[in-house]
């Protein structure tokens, strides 16, 4: 079980999505971070042939992504869909089950049990236009399901849940990713921490790491510094290094930031998180920016 | 009143600078055009005595109508005018197997009566023959028949005693003589004017569906709707905005289409009497007089047609119902035939509906609109109904959007 | 006796727990639907609206037959003043993916979305035809038309919204596209009603632009379902 993507590129005009992209995956979960606009959603589509790469081939086992069997294999969360408004829940997965080619007698008996598992059973009547953000994307976890992927393709799934809901997520993932080939995509660092087993980060279109949560934290650790300083100090130093929390104390602020050497005098060396790291290299993009 | 008239503005952008109204607007006013020039493009095709077939451009064809028209222009009808006709149709020969206006005696003497021919031929209930076998001494009785015919009508119509004192009055205070004048700038002005109200109406639906619904399917709704003046001024500005760019839309095809009309078939006639247009008309009133007063009509019909549209804008949550309801609105009337023995109030209901207003036929309808013992002519009730029929639209327009319920 | 010993065995044992059944289960290999399969369970797919029209046109038709005999040009006023709404309404059909924001989701699936738009023509084509069929037929029978000009009449008005509507939903997402394409269609049914309701205008002129206006529908109409169907490259609106 091998998912290859080779030498990927994807250009719109002169502006590169995707610059070279190479990546081998094999079962488990992955964790793709990365600010907004660095590639992450046109990576995913191209993984799963609705954007064709301007070069570079993708392929699963020897099969091409543009392939039938490929396409048989794959399960796909797209960051926003739609749905018909006359349907509900179980017509939105009978029909996405007929799409997949699942026979109806199997589909009824895999939409029940998908439904079951991501607590929409009682709403399975129900228009998907009277359902909440939650329950939309709880329904979209389920149709990615439908077939039992081999390959499975989250764009943001956890956007919207409350957070019992995205422990369950988390719990369901987890296990599939036991057989399967997970790549999800999230803002939400947490989620990545707690269920990747290795983390891609993506900056301008390129992979700038890939590890697993601690190869990927090693690049900052002794790097976090906690402090409480006077306001005037804060703002100096908030000027100069990644702010990654900040909170009154008194007449004084906290400050937690990233920085090669001791920021100040009073200054503590903390453990790093994969939240530090993503600031760090995200927030170095906006200060670029600017 | 200054903020009022920013939200204006901002509601005109949100109207005009988009490329479905630029697309739409464009189209109207191409078309518009081309509904005028159309008509005289191409052939007028008939069969000669020898059964070849002739071909004659229509813009010749109106043309020749044309100067027959004026040279006739000034005259009354009177028994020397009559009688004129009268000589140079007999000169017509009447086959079976053809058309008496494919033959060429038609097209050398009679063709420059033709307008008095249909004239009396209407007054006298005459056919062709019948017009050849017309007398002097009928042509003489030319006005008596005439004013006998209408009140043979005043006193054989079931209609109120105000009504029929109306009508008397109207008789009673129209001239003795009919002037002939050419108007067929007028006619063609109203008739295709018809078609252009259709087509501004047609272009409103398109333009305002989305007025108030755009914001719900956009989600901007919950914005407006929780800022200050989301429930009263910006309703204002927006229903404001709608009439002005239907009102300015409308005034600017019938300028254009007039001064179309008038170029090709000449703006003469605009003092004849509107009973030369059609005998039944009762209304004393200039051919120019009831071309005005029409369009006034077409506008009000118009201005309603958009409060129609934005009241189901404002109802529905997607201008595609808007759409549809309006386009059945406008064109379904058109399909609509009463049967000639329905109740005269049912006829006068029917041109109530907006696209009956935009006809000629619907302001100079010659039953007139009885309210508490008033007589209103219709080419005033119109445009008073619409605007009163607007005026509720704009509260129920105003009442479903600020009801309008975020999801 | 042999019974007995089974019992007892049972009795005697408390049988495991099941190891990976349900990975058994998921891993058997079952049928898959065929092309012709699939076509087939889009029919419950397609909305009633389509059917509504479809059954509408060929009942004003028939209806306008026994209501007004004797003036025929209603009978072509309607039926093609009906026929733009089921232009559209075929083209909104086909091109429901895009207006609803399922495109992603569809294409990505085994029958991807050129298939899914396929077996959308296929039905949609085989019930258009039938309904242009038959009223062609009305008309040809009980309009003065004949029927080379009926089925213009029919033919244009369709072929020109469907065509039209196609292209906006190529380019316009969601509700947006609807509005429009109901506008254009909107205008076509106006524009029939306009040229076949009034002698105002010369018929062999107005004939000849209609075959005009048919082969340019035809041909975007075209254009449309080639680049529907190949699936051409960011054609479904997909932007990072």
């Amino acid at each position: 079980m091998e998912l290859r993507i080779d030498r990927v590129t994807k250009n719109y005009g002169s502006k590169i999505a995707c610059d070279r992209l190479s990546i081998t995956f094999g079962k488990g979960v992955y964790g793709l971070l990365g600010a907004n606009g660095a590639g992450k959603t046109t990576l995913m589509r191209m993984m799963c042939g609705i954007l064709n790469p301007t070069s570079g081939t993708i392929s699963y086992d020897g099969v091409d992504v543009s392939c039938e069997e490929y396409r048989d294999v794959l399960g796909y969360l797209p960051q926003d869909f739609g749905y018909y408004p006359e349907f509900t829940a179980q017509d939105f997965m009978m029909y996405i089950a007929a799409l997949k080619g699942i026979p109806k007698s199997k589909a009824k008996v895999k939409t029940e049990e998908l439904l079951e598992m991501v607590s929409l059973k009682n709403e399975a009547k129900k228009k998907i236009k009277t359902f909440s953000g939650g329950m939309k994307q709880r329904l979209g976890i389920a149709q990615a399901m439908l077939n039992d992927p081999k390959i499975l393709v989250l764009d943001e799934p956890t956007a919207g849940l409350d957070p019992k809901e995205r422990v369950r997520f988390r719990n369901i993932i987890s296990r599939m990713g036991a057989d399967r080939i997970i790549l999800l995509s999230t803002h939400i660092v947490s989620d990545i921490e707690h269920i990747a087993n290795t983390i891609l980060v993506m900056k301008n279109g390129q992979l700038i790491h890939e590890g697993s949560l601690e190869e990927i934290i090693a690049v900052i650790r002794g790097k976090v510094w906690e402090c409480t300083v006077p306001q005037k100090i804060s703002d100096e130093l908030t000027v100069k290094y990644p702010i990654i929390n900040t909170r009154n104390v008194g007449d004084e602020v906290f400050l937690r930031l990233v920085c090669d050497e001791k920021p100040c005098d009073d200054a503590v060396n903390a453990d790093a998180t994969l939240e530090d790291l993503y600031l760090y290299y995200f927030s170095e993009e906006e200060n670029d920016k600017s | 009143m200054n903020l009022f008239f920013e939200l204006t503005g901002y509601e005109f952008k949100k109207i005009l600078c988009r490329k479905r109204t630029v697309i739409t607007l464009t189209l109207v006013v191409l078309l518009g055009a081309l509904s005028v020039f159309g008509t005289i493009v191409g052939n007028y095709y008939y069969t000669d005595e020898n059964g070849n077939e002739v071909a004659i451009s229509r813009y010749d064809d109106d043309m020749i109508d044309r100067q027959y028209g004026e040279e006739l222009s000034g005259r009354v009808i009177d028994a020397d005018l009559i009688m004129e006709a009268v000589e140079a149709y007999r000169q017509v020969p009447l086959n079976e197997n053809s058309w008496y206006t494919n033959t060429k005696e038609y097209q050398n003497f009679a063709r420059k009566y033709s307008e008095i021919y249909g004239i009396v031929c209407r007054i006298f209930d005459l056919d062709i023959e019948g017009f050849q076998n017309l007398t002097r001494e009928q042509a003489e009785q030319f006005d008596k028949v005439r004013r006998e015919n209408r009140e043979y009508v005043i006193e054989n119509s079931v209609i109120s005693e105000n009504m029929r004192k109306y009508w008397q009055k109207c008789l009673d205070e129209s001239p003795e003589t009919l002037i002939y004048e050419y108007s067929g700038g007028y006619d063609r002005f109203v008739t295709i004017m018809y078609t252009t109200a259709i087509m501004a109406g047609a272009a409103i639906a398109i333009i305002l569906s989305g007025i108030f619904s755009e914001e719900y399917t956009s989600g901007a709704d919950g914005l407006i709707l929780s800022s200050k003046h989301g429930k009263g001024l910006v309703i204002g500005a927006k229903l404001f905005a709608a009439f002005i760019v239907s009102a300015v839309l409308i005034i600017l095809l019938t300028a254009m289409t007039y001064a179309e009309t008038m170029i090709v078939w000449g703006s003469n006639g605009a003092d004849g009497q509107l009973l030369l247009m059609g005998n039944m008309y009762p209304y004393n009133i200039t051919i120019g007089q009831s071309a005005l007063l029409y369009c006034v009509s077409a506008l009000a019909a118009c201005l309603m047609f958009a409060a129609i549209t934005s009241v189901l804008s404002a109802i529905f949550r997607t201008p595609f119902s808007t759409i549809v309801i309006m386009a059945i609105l406008l064109i379904a009337p058109m399909f609509l035939t009463l049967p000639d023995e329905a109740p005269v109030w049912l006829f006068c209901l029917e041109n109530l509906l907006p696209t009956n207003m935009m006809a000629f036929w619907g302001a100079m309808y010659d039953y007139q609109y009885e309210i508490f013992g008033l007589i209103i002519p219709p080419y005033v009730f119109l445009p008073v109904f619409a605007v009163l029929a607007s005026c509720v639209c704009v509260y129920f327009a105003c009442r479903a959007f600020r009801k309008h319920q975020i999801g | 006796m042999r019974f007995n010993l089974k019992k007892e065995l049972r009795e005697a044992f408390t049988p495991p727990e099941p190891n990976g059944r349900d990975g058994f289960l998921a891993a058997i290999p079952y049928p898959k639907l065929t092309y012709r399969e699939f076509v087939l369970s889009q029919i419950c797919y397609i909305r009633k609206r389509i059917w509504f029209v479809s059954l509408l046109i060929l009942l004003a038709g028939v209806g306008a037959v026994y209501i007004v005999p004797d003036s025929s040009m209603v009978l072509v006023w309607i039926i093609s003043a009906l026929i733009p709404l089921l232009a559209v309404l075929t083209a909104a059909e086909i091109s429901r993916s895009d207006i609803f924001g399922m495109f992603e989701i569809e294409a990505v699936c085994r029958f991807a979305l050129p298939q899914v738009i396929g077996a959308r023509m296929i039905i949609l084509g085989i019930c258009n035809f039938a309904v242009i069929a038959a009223a062609t037929a009305v008309l040809g029978i009980f309009s003065p038309l004949g029927i080379a000009k009926s089925a213009l009449y029919i033919l244009t008005p369709y072929v020109s919204v469907n065509g039209i509507s196609l292209a906006i939903f190529g380019r316009v997402n969601g509700q947006d596209g609807v509005y429009l394409s109901v506008a254009a269609a909107f205008a076509v049914s106006l524009a029939g009603v306009i040229l076949f309701g009034k002698e105002l205008y010369d018929e062999r002129m107005t004939n000849v632009l209609m075959m005009a206006v048919c082969v340019a529908g035809t041909v975007l109409m075209t254009v449309q379902i080639k680049k529907l169907l190949v699936g051409k490259d960011n054609y479904y609106g997909i932007k990072d």
